[in-house]
């Protein structure tokens, strides 16, 4: 009686001993398992942010996710993830800040502010961009002026203002004296104020003889003769107008003959305020896009061919940063990871020929099939490389085992035990280090 | 016979007890908080980043303090997080103060709206005075609507590009300094806890319908963030009939520069910005600002501002007295829209 008693309650004892280790068993793989959730919750919120154009939080999500675990550290999809989206947040930068300097040539101010306001966003301190928005954007209160020999307060401003009065403004914003003698090479600032702008009228007969060489298309001679004109009034909105049609029909027939450079150098020196202008340098852009994305198709295409697959997709990328909506693109980078694949695989490189597959779109020609072949022969690598790790560890070698398992969780990232092995012998590794 | 069960059951008991003790100390070692709060290595995150996982007391406000040193900065963390559920475990990331000093989102920026109001009356006889009544619904408007009022210096340091601010931000002030708003509008300001600025006219002040340097000096005290509005309230870009140039740039001079003694001597106050009488100005008056130090002129043009625009043309929007709650609502523009992508 008494040792059944004993035997009882020994019993009860070990299944509450059991108790508490499911418990703690529970409690890991719980923690392990929330862990996962959490990265799977962080990725899609990446994934999200950068449909939205947030790809700086995107950027700083997958950083998140790349410092969760050794594992995500060395995941290959994470670490390409984060150099494609630094490499593209650099690349918008420089497109955007180039578009804005060109819009602010062009006077087409509105469109300037809109670029370096993109560019803040990508990258706050964005020094170029600073400076635009906040001091050349905004029309100057003042201008420098050097003073040239014989200039005096006096002649600046009636040269400025046609004011001679307003010297003694200049002399008091300048801390000068007004009746002093200006010194050569002195820095003035000057502010902005409205002059009275006294347009001399030109002849109608010159206006009409212009038009008439414009029909003719003799370009070159209506270009020089309005330049005439213009140097003697450059305000006039009439001549200016002209000269801006000249210069858009000049270029209509480089932009047919694809010799876009030549044509943009014209499109430049149309004034901003040209009725359409803003249409007529989009129809441009949309062009010569076109017609690079097409080029270097034909170049990405050609390395395809002679098994060059690396320079196929360094020249595909290049398309789709530019234009990521180009299906040509994609659909050559999935021929090159494909083909690429299948030469890693033949090469029994399984992991490269899996890294490759992953890469290209799911529906490509039999990659479903390609993929599942890979993958078996990838869980039995991996399994090899765990048995090892387990060995390894019954010979206390720990810092072996882990790296064993390292291997597997490479080879399958998903292995049922690899992940809690490390975990666990780290926990371990740990407890010794503070015994020593 | 009966000691020796007795003594069996009392041992068996014991024993049962010390099981039970065991098992509990192991569940409860197990059960302890092991780490109140995990920082992520941010080694590899841009300067001022933080990754941090959310512990069960987390608020927005409690971030903030711990890590951006003020409470009220909740909302930054809130709103670079796309305003989420604050769920123990998850991660959330902390911004620095000085991120996206411009309010950009990827279509459109944060503008700021300034009201200015003359003087608040029971009953209006032009459109610049306003009812109480009307003044009150206004600042209820505002309240429920979850505007934040901000002080004009916030409002300059956000065109500078220095600081963020929160969102839905507008300005409040009043011109002149008539003798009402010693009465009526600054206990309102005071009980909605709304910031606001008072543009002087100082030589309108001590006047029988305007303010006294004592009601002044105590409201400045109180937190009423006092300014200037020239001496006389003339118009800055008109010149006057028959005056040289000379003469017109002293009187400029001299509106600004006497305005900035007489307070600075009676209030001890060094101003730094300027309204423009009517809201009128030019690159003349800006330059001559400049020179004397001022930082920042405000205009009336009707409009709202944004992170990169000119500091000596800040828009103002006037409230007048026929205005309803949608007019009023109109001049409070917080957001323009804009593809920034």
């Amino acid at each position: 009686m008494r040792s059944a008693a004993v035997a009882f309650y020994l019993c009860l004892f070990l299944y509450f001993l059991t108790g508490c280790s499911n418990f703690i068993i529970l409690n890991s793989t719980k923690l392990s398992t929330s862990d996962h959730t959490i990265s799977d919750t962080l990725i899609s919120k990446a994934l999200i942010l950068e449909k939205q154009m947030e790809l700086n939080k995107a950027l700083l999500i997958w950083k998140v996710i790349a410092c969760r675990g050794p594992h995500y550290q060395t995941d290959q999809t994470v670490q390409d993830k984060i150099k494609t989206l630094q490499n593209r947040i650099e690349y918008l930068v420089k497109t955007h800040y180039d578009k804005g300097c060109l819009y602010y040539s062009q006077k087409a101010l509105e469109d300037a502010r809109r670029e370096f306001l993109i560019i803040l966003r990508y990258q706050p301190q964005h020094a170029g961009a600073l400076d635009y928005l906040k001091n050349r954007l905004t029309p100057p209160v003042y201008i420098n002026y050097q003073a040239a020999p014989k200039d005096t307060l006096q002649s600046i401003a009636k040269a400025h203002y046609n004011d001679v009065k307003k010297a003694l403004l200049l002399a008091w914003l300048n801390d000068l004296d007004d009746q002093v003698k200006l010194k050569p090479g002195t820095l003035l600032c000057l502010p902005v104020l409205p002059k009275i702008n006294q347009v001399s009228k030109k002849s109608t007969s010159t206006l009409s003889q212009v038009k008439r060489l414009v029909k003719k298309q003799q370009y070159s001679k209506a270009l020089a003769m309005i330049n005439k004109l213009l140097n003697k009034t450059p305000n006039n909105s009439k001549f200016i107008l002209l000269a801006d049609a000249v210069h858009i029909a000049m270029a209509r027939p480089y932009i047919l003959d694809q010799k876009y450079e030549i044509a943009l150098s014209l499109l430049n020196k149309v004034s901003p305020s040209y009725p359409r202008i803003k249409q007529i340098l989009d129809d441009f852009y949309i062009k010569r896009q076109a017609y690079q994305s097409k080029q270097l198709l034909q170049i990405a295409n050609s390395h395809l061919t002679a098994a060059e697959y690396d320079k196929a997709l360094q020249v595909t990328n290049e398309i789709l940063l530019k234009d990521p909506e180009n299906r040509e693109a994609s659909s050559l980078v999935d021929a090159a990871h494909y083909a690429l694949g299948r030469k890693l695989a033949a090469d029994k490189n399984e992991y490269g020929a899996w890294r490759q597959f992953k890469k290209v779109s799911p529906g490509y020609k039999n990659i479903g099939q390609l993929m599942q072949n890979i993958q078996k022969k990838l869980n039995k690598k991996a399994d090899t490389y765990y048995k090892t790790g387990v060995k390894y560890y019954l010979r206390e070698n720990l810092a072996g085992a882990i790296q064993k398992w390292k291997q597997t969780l490479k080879y399958n990232p998903q292995h049922p035990k690899a992940a809690k092995d490390i975990a666990r012998v780290e926990r371990l590794l740990e407890k010794l280090k503070k015994v020593n | 016979m009966f000691k020796q069960t007795h003594n069996k059951i009392m041992r068996a008991n014991l024993f049962l007890g010390l099981v039970l003790c065991l098992s509990l100390m192991a569940c409860a070692y197990q059960r302890a908080p092991v780490d109140s709060r995990i920082t992520l290595p941010n080694a590899c995150f841009p300067a001022g980043f933080e990754a941090v996982e959310i512990c069960r007391e987390d608020s927005f406000a409690s971030l903030a303090a711990f890590y951006l040193d003020d409470p009220a900065k909740g909302w930054l963390i809130d709103q670079y997080n796309g305003h989420p559920k604050l769920v123990p475990g998850d991660i959330i990331i902390i911004p620095p103060d000085s991120f996206n000093r411009a309010g950009l989102v990827p279509d459109g920026f944060q503008t700021v709206p300034v009201l200015a109001y003359q003087c608040l009356v029971q009953k209006p006889s032009n459109k610049f005075e306003v009812i109480t009544n009307r003044f009150v619904e206004q600042m209820d408007f505002l309240k429920e609507n979850n505007y934040n009022i901000i002080t004009l210096d916030q409002l300059i340091a956000f065109i500078n590009y220095k600081e963020v601010i929160p969102p839905r931000a507008v300005v409040i002030t009043f011109d002149k300094g008539w003798r009402s708003f010693y009465k009526i509008a600054w206990p309102l300001l005071k009980k909605y806890n709304f910031p606001a600025t008072l543009f002087l006219h100082t030589d309108f002040i001590g006047n029988k319908e305007g303010l006294s340097w004592k009601e002044l000096n105590q409201m400045s005290k109180e937190g009423l963030d006092l300014q200037c509005q020239t001496k006389s309230l003339r118009n800055l870009i008109k010149n006057k009939k028959g005056d040289s140039f000379k003469s017109y740039f002293k009187t400029l001079q001299k509106e600004v520069m006497d305005a900035r003694s007489i307070i600075n001597i009676r209030l001890g106050i060094q101003c730094k910005y300027i309204a423009y009488p009517y809201g009128k100005t030019d690159n003349l008056v800006v330059a001559m600002l400049q020179k004397l130090g001022i930082s920042a002129g405000l205009t009336l043009e009707r409009g709202s501002n944004a992170a990169f625009s000119d500091n000596f043309r800040i828009k103002r929007s006037m409230i007048l007295s026929d205005y309803n709650i949608e007019d009023f609502e109109e001049n409070l523009i917080i957001f323009k829209s804009m593809a920034l992508k």
